[in-house]
Order: C-alpha cells, then structure tokens, then sequence
C-alpha cells in the first residue's frame, strides 16, 4: 500500500511538470502579448515591460525559472495583468469561493442523482424511471447559461430569496449558484448510477438473494448499492475536480469572485504566471481526486483487493 | 398528486410573500452609498499604471489632478488642486497655480513637487507606464521615455516653488488643461510610494487598503479582485464639505450580471446595457434608461498598401456602399450615430466635414473606374474582427451591402481573440480591420493625430504629406476657431483618401435609479464623483 502511495505521488509530480510544460509551450506559441490594450502601446515601453518580467529571457530560462517557482519555492511569482497581487494571493482569495460553490453543487448533485438512479433503476422501464431519466437529461442538456439566469430570474428576481449576483461573506447567495453548478453534474450521477445499479442488479448473487426472498430495499442498499456505485466513483474522480476548481460560466453569470474567472482571464490575457498558477491547482486537484476514487474503488471492490492488491 | 398541489400552494405562497422584498439600493442611498458597476475588474490603483475606461472612472474618484471635471459639461474646466491657470501666448508655456488648503488623505500638503515626481515617475522607461505617451506633450517628455535623456531637468515641467507648476510644451496646445485632466496627469504621494519600493517599481503593496494614499474626494476603503473596489470620503478633501457621498462601491460585473443585479435593486447604475433591454424593457423601467453621446468613433482601417485598397477609389467605393443608418438601426440597436466625418461633432466644439455618404451609384461607378465593373475580378479579402457578436454582426452587414450593391462577393470575415487581433493589427497583417477609438480628453486632435506619418496608432500604411502639415500649422492657430478650421481641413484629406472606412460614433446606454442626483449627460462620460448626491 505505501508503495502504491509513493509511486502515485512520484507519477503525479512527473504528470503535473508535464501539464505545465505543455501549458508553458502553447502560451509560447500564442500570439499576442500580456501588455496589449486597445492603445498601441510604444515599442519601448513593451520591451520595458517584458524586461520586466523576465519575458526578455531565453525560453528555455523562463521554464526553468517557472518550474523552480512551483516545486522548489513554492511562489507562483507575480501575476502580469493583476498589478501588484501575487499568484499565490489570488489563488487564497478565489479559490474557496470556487471551493464553496462546487462542495455545495457537489454535495447536491451526489444527494440528487444518487437516489434519483438507484430508483430509475429499481423501477426500471416504469414511471419512476422515466421521470428521474428525464431530469437527468435536462440536467445534461440545459448549459448552465440558459439554466443560470433562468434560475435567477425565478430565484432571485421574481421571489428574492437570493441575491442576483456578487458575492458578501456571510450570507447565503451561493446556495443558488451552487445548484446551478450541480443540476449539469447532477444529470451524469444519476445516469452512471443507474447504468451501474442495473449492471449490479443482473449479478447471479442478486438473482439469488431474490429467490431466498429478501427484501427488495434490503438488496438494493446492503447488497448492490456499494458494486453499484462503482463506475460512479471512477467517473467523480475527475468531475469532483472539474467542480472544485470553479465554472468560468456560472462565476461570470453571478458575479462571484472564484478561480473560473482567473483562469480563463489569464489564458486570455496571455498572464502567464497565473496560468500556470491556475492550471497546476487543477492539476493537482484532478490528480488527488483520481487517487482518492482510485482508493475509494479499492475499498468498495472486493474483487480488486483479491487479486493482489495490484492497482490498476 | 396531493403532495404535488401542496407544494404548488406553498410555491404560490412564497412567490406572493416575496413581493416584499428588500430594496438594497434604497436602503444603500439613505446612507449615502452609490453602488456603481463598473464593467470591469481593475488592474491597478495607481493613477500612472492603469488604461482602462473602469480603473480611471476608481481613480477620478481617489486623486485629483491640477484641472478637473465639470459635472454638466466636458468643455468647461474646473479648477482641481490648480486654482487658476494662464499659458504663454503662443500656448506652449502654461503655469499652474496650486491652492495652499489642498492635502493628502494623510495629511501632507499636495505641493508641486508632487506633480513633479509623478510626471517623472510615469515618463521613467522602468515604470513601463501604458499611458506615459499622454506626457509626449510636455517638452522633452519623449525623449525622456524613451531613454535618450536621461535628465529630467530636461522635461518641460519645473515647481519654481511649491505652489506653482510650469509646463512648457513639445507643441503648442490651447487644449492643454484639457489633457491635463486624464487620468495620466494624476499626483501620487512620494512618501507611501517609496516606503514600499522603488520610484519605478510595479509591484509594491502602496496600493492596498491601509497603505493607500491619494488626494481626491475619496479614499481607498477596500479592494477585492472580481468582487469591488470600495473607496469612502476624504475627510480632509480640501472641499470636503461639497462631498455629498459617503462611500462609492465598484463592482466588476459582467453586462448581463450587472443588469441582472440592478433589477435586483443592488445596483445605482450600470456600467453598460445589452441592447436587447433597450428595446424590451425586460423588467426595466423607462425611466431608468440613459442614452447619450459618447465621444468614440467605430470604424474600420484599409490596409493601403495592399491591393485593392491601394486604389483610392476602390476605398472610396467600399465606403459609399455602406448603409450607415441601415447598421445603427437594424444592426447595433443602441441608438448611435452614424457617422458622417470622422471625429465625432462635440456640441459648441469641433464638427467634422459631411463627407461621408451613402451613395450606392456613385460607389458603382468609382469601382467601375477602377476596373471592377459589377464587382468582376474584384479580389478576395477579409475582414478582421475581434471576437464578439455584435462585431461579427456589423462585418456581416457590410458583407451583404457589398455583395447587393457593388456586386462584390468574395469578402471573408475572420475573427481573432483579442490579444492575436491587435497584434496582427499592428504588425499591418490584415485586409481591413475593425476598430474603436474612445477620446482621452476632448479635444478633435485625439481623432486627428493617430494619422500622421508613423504614429503608433495608425497602423494602415497611410501618410500624407499635406494631412502632416495642416496638423502642425493647426496646432499653431491663435483662436480655437482658427485651428478647428485648419484641422477640418486636414479630416477632409483623411475623408476623400479614406484609410478609415467611418461607420458609426459611439452612443453610452445604461440604466440609472432616479436616487442618484447631478449625474449628467457627458461626452467622455468622466463624471466627478464629487458632485454627485443620492436623494432616496
């Protein structure tokens, strides 16, 4: 087990170097530049500013300055676009925004979709199943942009129970964006639980537990549930990431000050720093999620534990 | 089916009882709070780092410059840390007398010598300041930027004492308290600078809450990155008892958001509107909605050293085939002009010459003579736009009004994100190229002079001679009257040889609550926070 640990952590270091690599080579490729605004700024001055920033220096330099930025000093160093804030500070200020919004889309999506796919499975091709699968499309179907100011002109607007947009600490504004966030996730649970509790519930030992004459609820929770569940887990390894890290589209539509916006606004804005800033916490997120469901499926799977312990 | 109508009812009820609903707008004017979106999220509070409409709209209301705002009119000036002022009589030599009451939000007297430091501060080629181009005016100002003098002493600007200023000036400008007014112009404090670094340092924390320091009606309360920029009234202003507000909130929200969060009464105003809530009132009411002019120019660059627009004619014809009132009324929908000359006409000010027409006869007959007859042979090209909607909408009108009346069918559109478009711009590596022009202060010679022979803004290969010399010989004119005509002259040149293809000036459209007082119509939309009252 403490091998499989450390040499999780050793590949993840390996993929996370590589993620900013790569990132650093397409911003090397892009054209445009950090400095550019609707002026034309003069020649010097953007030579000025690139001197700056170390963007004067050799390639090769620049990514392995950056590298030692994030795995020896722990600094993503200074944003090019966020005058004066460090890379480290936006990420401390935007991140648990992000982090609240999606654990609570998360939380309600996984509420949500798992009871809705355990019934749309248990009562299979009836009208249980047919209403729980339409919801699940329309969570999958309907983005978030259509979804979003729906919900606020309902929510928000027309009743005022929230806040239409911004963000004040300490009160409960979030809870609206974060079912927002949750319905589109919400839709997948509910279609990967179903697919995986009627796959459970084909299994001989199920067969065989119904002609001893146990209780259906009883097989449904005690026995299938945790088999069941299993493509669930593998599919929230990189979704909880995807959720955590923030939605560009749903943190622009309520005005909320989370990571989603930084990222795209640094890809756009070619701010390198807080790029990689950005891309390497959702790597990292991506990467500790997909080891905790790679844990959470070992636990739950007898069968991977009788095989030697070897994971795949 | 019965616990389904009990929740309906329940829905019901709720819905009902949530009429009631708090108006935090209201109750945010009782305080005397204006809660302002602002369109976007600032980069800086530093008056010499920031280029954007939004940081400045922070910074007007955080420094004060020597010259500063009229709330009701942009061609007036009013006095700011300069209670008077007088020029030379060829208006190269100006001198700013500073009043003695005027103090920073630490106390320190603002003395010349503040000035001083800031003006050399945004011309040091280390600050790298997007906007230290506003200071070429100044003598030597230039030069100093760009390294070859390395003396400031040089720079045409010295403080005689510590409550007078001179400038001497690169060229003579009657418009010069105008410029002065930019955002470019504005003092910082030298101590809180240099206790967090470097004169030329970018990043210090001098701009954080706490350790901000500025000399405007306001003082920095908080600032919090795509959340709001908060700033809270100066207590020693020297004219602190005319501030009526209490505190300003900026919030960074998108255009839809913040009309979203208007209707959901947190907002005074918005920084902007989509131009469907122009037309459906979706939940607004008329009498919040602002249309105005605004002092900017839409409009499209020829690349004219490239074939076909190498061709005057071709240029000419292309323009003449566009259905200017056609685009602004079934295209932008936002109530702009379309535009007739160039410069937008400012009211008791500049106005352009009425070249610009919609001629579809005359623009068949031009591209016939250039050997285009029914747009045959007419070379393939594109246009480049930046990414977005209404861009692509206006490109596509122009595409079919070439296509119906000159016969021309072979224009692409190609669109690019915004940092690959303006680099193609400037490296002249396009067709013909969408653009936008915002004055910086008003004055027609922020249109005019990004046309001259080599300037960094003017990027289509063009240069005329003549076009040159009627700019210098304007700029020498001893009456506003006089050097008005003489530029006239020159904006005819730049309409008969069109490098620019004009379409419409810009209009600003936003909504407003009727609490908030004085807030008047203004060309360049810089409005002087402290005048502005709340009367919920």
């Amino acid at each position: 087990m403490l091998r499989f640990v450390l040499g999780r952590l050793v590949q993840s270091l390996v993929v996370l170097v590589g993620i900013l690599t790569l990132t650093f080579i397409l911003l090397q490729l892009a054209p445009g530049n950090p400095f550019a605004t609707e002026k034309n700024i003069p020649e010097h001055i953007v030579a000025n500013m690139r001197k700056y920033y170390g963007l004067d220096r050799p390639p090769l330099e620049q990514w392995f300055r950056m590298l030692g930025n994030y795995f020896v000093r722990f600094d993503g160093g200074e944003s090019f676009t966020k005058d004066g804030f460090t890379v480290n500070e936006i990420i401390q200020e935007s991140l648990p925004v992000s982090l609240l919004v999606g654990g609570a889309g998360l939380v309600f999506a996984l509420g949500l979709g798992v009871p809705l796919g355990v019934i749309a499975a248990a009562r299979r091709n009836r009208g249980a199943d047919y209403l729980a699968s339409s919801l699940a499309l329309a969570g999958i179907c309907l983005p978030t942009f259509v979804v979003a100011p729906l919900a606020i002109a309902v929510f928000a607007l027309e009743l005022g129970w929230f806040a239409p947009a911004g963000w004040e600490d300490r009160r409960l504004d979030w809870i609206l964006p974060a079912i927002v966030l949750g319905l589109f996730y919400m839709g997948y649970i509910t279609r990967i639980t179903r697919a995986g509790m009627l796959e459970a519930l084909s299994q001989d030992y199920v067969r065989t537990a119904l002609a001893k004459g146990l209780p259906e609820g009883r097989i449904l929770v005690i026995h299938t549930l945790r088999h069941g569940l299993l493509p669930l887990v593998s599919y929230l390894g990189p979704a909880v990431a995807g959720i955590l890290a923030g939605s560009f589209v749903v943190e622009t539509i309520f005005g909320l000050p989370g990571m989603g916006l930084h990222t795209v606004a640094a890809a756009r804005d070619r701010d390198m720093p807080l790029l990689m800033g950005s891309v390497m916490t959702y790597g990292a997120m991506v990467l500790v999620s997909n080891f905790l469901s790679d844990l959470a499926q070992y636990w739950m799977n007898p069968r991977m534990r009788g095989a030697g312990g070897e994971l795949s | 089916m019965r616990i389904l109508r009990l929740l309906l009812g329940c829905l019901l009820a709720v819905a009902l009882s949530g009429c009631g609903r708090r108006d935090f707008a209201h109750e945010a004017a009782q305080r005397g709070i204006l809660l302002l979106g602002n369109g976007s999220d600032p980069k800086a509070l530093d008056p010499q780092l920031v280029a954007s409409v939004g940081d400045s709209n922070i910074m007007r209301a955080l420094f004060e410059g020597l010259v500063t705002y009229d709330p009701a009119d942009d061609t007036k000036l009013e006095p700011g840390v300069a209670e008077r002022w007088e020029s030379n009589a060829d208006h190269t030599e100006w001198t700013f007398h500073l009043r003695r009451s005027a103090k920073w939000s630490n106390g320190d007297p603002v003395t010349a010598r503040d000035f001083l430091y800031s003006y050399q501060r945004i011309l040091e080629p280390g600050l790298a300041s997007p906007y230290a181009s506003m200071l070429y005016i100044l003598k030597g100002g230039k030069e100093y930027n760009e390294g070859k003098v390395t003396d400031f002493s040089q720079v045409g600007v010295k403080a005689p004492d510590d409550f007078t200023l001179v400038c001497t000036l690169s060229l003579p400008a009657a418009y010069f308290p105008q410029v002065v007014k930019h955002t470019s112009w504005l003092p910082v404090h030298r101590a809180t600078i240099e206790r967090f670094g470097k004169m030329t340092d970018r990043f210090t924390r001098w701009q954080r809450p706490g350790n901000h320091v500025s000399n405007g009606a306001f003082q920095l309360k908080s600032w919090r990155i795509y959340h709001s920029v908060t700033v809270e009234k100066n207590p020693l202003y020297w004219d602190a008892e005319k501030v009526s507000l209490r505190e300003i909130h900026f919030f960074p929200y998108d255009t839809y958001t913040e009309s979203r969060a208007f209707l959901g009464n947190r907002l005074h105003y918005t920084y902007t509107l989509p131009s469907e809530l122009i037309h459906h009132s979706g939940g607004g009411k008329p009498e919040w909605l602002r249309t105005e002019p605004y002092y900017g120019s839409y409009f499209y660059r020829f690349h004219v050293e490239r074939a076909p627009f190498d061709n005057p004619k071709v240029r000419l014809a292309l323009t003449l085939a566009i259905d200017r009132q056609a685009i602004v009324e079934s295209v932008t929908r936002a109530n702009q002009e379309a535009a007739y000359g160039f410069t937008p006409p400012s009211q008791g000010g500049y106005v352009p010459p009425r070249l610009i027409s919609f001629d579809p006869e005359r623009a068949r007959a031009l591209l016939a003579e250039a050997g285009f007859t029914g747009g045959k042979g007419f070379p393939g090209f594109a246009l480049l736009i930046n990414t977005s909607e209404a861009h692509r909408a206006i490109a596509e009108a122009m595409q079919d009004m070439w296509r119906r009346h000159l016969g021309i069918t072979s224009v692409r559109i190609e669109n690019r994100e915004w940092g690959t478009f303006q680099s193609q711009v400037i490296k002249q590596d396009y067709d013909a190229a969408r653009a936008g022009w915002i004055a910086d202060y008003l004055d027609p010679s922020t249109f005019l002079d990004m046309w001259r022979k080599g300037d960094s803004n003017n990027n289509t290969g063009w240069a005329s001679p003549e076009y040159d010399r009627l700019l210098a010989e304007a700029a020498v004119q001893p009456t506003e009257a006089a050097r008005f005509a003489k530029l006239q002259d020159a904006e005819r040149i730049l309409l008969t040889e069109l490098p620019v293809l004009p379409l419409y000036w810009y209009t600003r459209t936003y909504w407003l609550r009727p609490e908030v007082k004085n807030w008047n119509s203004l060309l360049l939309d810089n409005h002087n926070y402290k005048h502005i009252r709340l009367e919920p």
